[in-house]
């Protein structure tokens, strides 16, 4: 199954790591372009059930697990925001 | 070019209410006649061809060259704010910003909460705001009594000059091929409130209602690039050759293009792409094939869904290049004032497929509109946050508000007279102007256009705030004017280090200096001047520098001189004891040694007032002391105090020492400056003859001096014998 992933605000140059069910999928230096906050997006291959979705900002030493269900939360938008990482749900991405 | 002035929708003043508190202040009885009608809008003190006068001024904003309010009480969406903007010729400006509450037919009160500019010589800290005149906008006024801040009352009234807070022109392009509507029905989708207004709603309308009078300009047609998708390279390629109002500057315009994809792909709706070169802003763009074009599977009105997201990404895009932000990035980056984030707010600048409930809960609360935060930021923040093109105070736009002409006949020029603009830590930085008339006809210009207090100085150290140089000394003379000829310069000199401000230039670092001189109605902008201060050489240095860098130490050195401030006398003394080798034991030299060269007046108080104690010269005190610098280091003071400034210096000094009876040290200084200043060949440019001729006239006249001592002294004599 499918899971659209974008990163969002915050982010200056920052490497960043995103692990789905334990498994590195994704690692990159990333920088919000604040006019579209937006730094990347992703679609990423998950489980069809429940899952652990784990983000890391290594050289900000800020982490965050996320208990995802990619039927009912398809999208996920995470912001570094005062040195902690923070997910929103929205109904689709898309940026302007 | 095509006016929107259309009926702007007003409510009566009356009929809005505030909740909230203003703190009280004292303030006169209302005597104006309540206004009939909306009263919102800008006004502005009425000109009278000349620069005016404010007491108690800003300092820095002195004269005043123009003044208007932004009073926002009713109409659409009303802020219950007042701001103003206080323009000094320039660069210098107050900008402030009150919330007010109504206090009684046509009047408002309430405290200035926000202050930019020149705000520590704009003390006030409360309004209270009448509003007067016929129904007829026109004979409107607007009276504000301005108070706090332990001063005297202010009040000012000002005259009515437009509904709007602001003048923006939009140009909407297309890419060849594609069909979008800058209108939309606001009722063709059924998902919306149900007390909306149906109406057909154009891009200009929002923007007027937020306070904008909006022009636009004729569209015009972008072939389609390689590809058909966009990069923002190539958009911004794209605005350069089809904006009709293309211009490498701030303005109250934008460039809106309608394209189909931006090469990023589906996933990118619009984007104010505008992030490159030294303008940003100024260019924005939306995708209308882009996912704003795929409705949800079940929506019940599909196309009337696409125009509306069209029509929002639009103005979305819009309200980024008025420098908006995101409704859930309020509080990130810099704020212009604390802002709260607003992620459930139903406004241009929020996602709607992220407010809770998704796209048809936004929707169905929407009102097309910005949020009042927004509009507070529209209609009232300093002028330079929210323009187009406009950029960090002063890393670009230096001289933003000078009227400068577009084919100038005069320029301005900063220079010094060393081979690079490099000083050394503690060197007092004395900067040469030069203004030139480069056209074919005579100019008038104030007789005093190039001394300190005329021109407009900022000075920028690298990564801080610009900065005025405010002059210590304030002339106030009768005007005076002088032809300058084609061709032909005058010359000042400017100690940009210290002034009121404080020691502006003299921490090790990189600065920026630029100028502006009054010609007229002209603004005469010079180019940025950039130097460079050295390190301390010692920790003995940088603990001196806390001492030097003072009021009082600045005001000897720029005076030249004090035999009153006793304390700066001792601490120049000291800098010439300890640090010989150094420039800055020359400028210390002079300061102690002229005011030795003439007898030196001083009013004293006492107890019947006041009486005049007269100190005689002391020639052969001041002829130490200033000799080593002037004439045993004469390059040198040449080129720290600048050419000018070293003539002048060495021309005062050999007059009254000659005066005083110090004939041989008199003519030793105009001698060596002769020499000097003749043998010197900075960047190229050697001193002109008639400054060497004009030395030597001198030096006859202090021969002449010379001889006429003699003979007085030897009559003297006789007398008493």
């Amino acid at each position: 199954m499918q899971l659209n992933v974008a990163l969002q605000d915050g982010f200056d140059d920052d490497e960043v790591a995103i692990r789905v069910a334990g498994d590195e999928v994704y690692r990159d230096r990333v920088t919000t372009r604040t006019q579209i906050s937006h730094a990347a997006d992703l679609q990423l291959e998950v489980p069809d059930g429940p899952f652990e979705l784990e983000v890391e900002v290594p050289a900000r030493g800020v982490r965050e697990t996320l208990q995802l269900d990619p039927e009912t939360q398809p999208n996920v938008a995470i912001s570094l925001l005062e040195g902690r990482l923070v997910a929103s749900y929205p109904e689709r991405l898309g940026f302007a | 070019m095509e006016t929107y002035d259309e009926e702007l929708e007003l409510l009566t003043a009356d009929e809005v209410e505030s909740e909230e508190e203003a703190e009280a202040i004292q303030v006169p009885e209302a005597i104006a006649t309540p206004v009939l009608g909306p009263v919102s809008g800008v006004y502005a003190r009425p000109t009278i061809g000349l620069p005016i006068s404010l007491e108690p001024a800003p300092i820095g904003i002195r004269p005043i060259r123009k003044e208007e309010i932004r009073l926002d009480v009713d109409g659409r969406y009303p802020q219950m704010t007042v701001s103003g903007t206080i323009h000094g010729y320039l660069f210098s400006r107050t900008h402030w910003i009150a919330r007010l509450r109504k206090i009684g037919p046509s009047r408002w009160r309430g405290a200035i909460w926000y202050k930019d500019g020149a705000v520590a010589s704009f003390p006030y800290t409360a309004v209270d705001v009448i509003a007067a005149g016929g129904p007829y906008p026109s004979s409107r006024t607007v009276k504000i009594v301005f108070s706090g801040g332990g001063i005297t009352q202010r009040t000012v009234v000002y005259r009515y000059a437009s509904a709007y807070y602001r003048t923006v022109n939009f140009e909407f392009d297309f890419q060849q091929g594609e069909i979008a509507d800058t209108a939309i029905n606001t009722c063709a989708h059924p998902v919306r409130p149900a007390s909306l207004p149906c109406e057909t709603l154009t891009i200009p309308k929002v923007f007027q209602r937020a306070g904008c009078q909006v022009t636009t300009n004729p569209t015009s047609t972008v072939p389609a690039p390689p590809g058909m998708t966009w990069s923002d390279m190539e958009m911004h390629d794209a605005m350069q050759i089809h904006w009709s109002r293309i211009a490498s500057k701030a303005q109250w315009a934008m460039w809106i293009f309608y394209a189909s994809l931006h090469e990023s792909g589906n996933g990118l709706g619009g984007i104010m792409f505008d992030d490159i070169g030294p303008n940003h802003r100024q260019g924005t763009a939306l995708f209308v094939d882009s996912f704003i074009a795929q409705p949800p599977a079940n929506d019940p009105k599909p196309d009337a869904w696409i125009d509306r997201m069209r029509f929002w990404t639009a103005v979305h895009e819009m309200g980024h290049a008025f420098n908006l932000a995101h409704s859930w990035q309020k509080s990130l980056g810099t704020p212009w004032v604390p802002l709260a984030n607003e992620p459930e707010a139903r406004s241009f600048m929020n996602y709607p497929y992220s407010v809770a409930g998704g796209q048809a809960a936004f929707f169905a609360n929407f009102e097309y509109r910005f949020s009042n935060q927004e509009l507070l930021f529209i209609r009232h923040a300093p002028e330079r946050f929210v323009q187009m093109g406009n950029a960090a105070w002063f890393d670009r736009h230096g001289f933003e508000e000078a009227e400068v002409n577009d084919e100038p006949t005069m320029t301005l020029e900063l220079r010094v007279n060393r081979d690079a603009p490099r000083y050394e830590f503690m060197e007092p930085v004395w900067i040469e102007v030069k203004l030139t008339n480069t056209g074919d006809q005579p100019r008038l210009v104030d007789a005093d256009v190039l001394d300190a207090d005329s021109l407009t100085v900022i000075l920028k150290k690298e990564g801080k705030e610009a900065r005025q140089l405010i002059p210590f000394r304030q002339k106030c003379l009768a005007p005076e004017t002088k032809a300058v000829m084609p061709g032909e310069s005058l010359y000042g000199t400017v100690l940009a280090s210290a002034g009121l401000n404080g020691w502006d230039v003299a921490e090790p670092g990189t600065y920026t200096i630029q100028a502006a001189a009054r010609t007229g109605d002209e603004d005469v902008v010079s180019a940025p001047f950039t130097l460079r201060i050295a390190p301390p050489l010692s920790r003995d240095e940088e603990y001196s520098a806390g001492d030097l860098f003072t009021q009082d130490a600045a005001r000897v050195l720029v005076f030249g001189g004090s035999r009153f401030l006793d304390g700066a006398n001792d601490l120049l003394q000291e800098v010439v004891e300890r640090f010989p080798e150094r420039r800055i034991a020359l400028h210390a030299r002079v300061a102690l040694g002229n005011p030795l060269t003439v007898d030196y007046k001083q009013v004293i108080p006492t107890d019947d007032g006041v009486e005049l104690d007269v100190e005689a010269a002391q020639p052969d005190e001041a002829a130490k002391l200033i000799g080593p610098a002037l004439i045993g280091k004469a390059d040198i003071a040449a080129e720290t105090f600048g050419h000018i400034r070293y003539r002048t210096l060495a021309e005062r000094v050999a007059r009254r020492l000659a005066t005083a009876g110090a004939e041989s040290e008199a003519t030793k200084t105009i001698d060596k400056a002769i020499k000097t200043l003749d043998a010197r060949i900075p960047d190229d440019r050697p001193a002109k003859p008639k400054v060497i001729a004009d030395l030597n006239e001198t030096r006859e006249e202090v021969a002449a001096t010379k001889k006429t001592t003699r003979t007085r002294g030897r009559a003297k004599a006789k007398a008493k014998a």
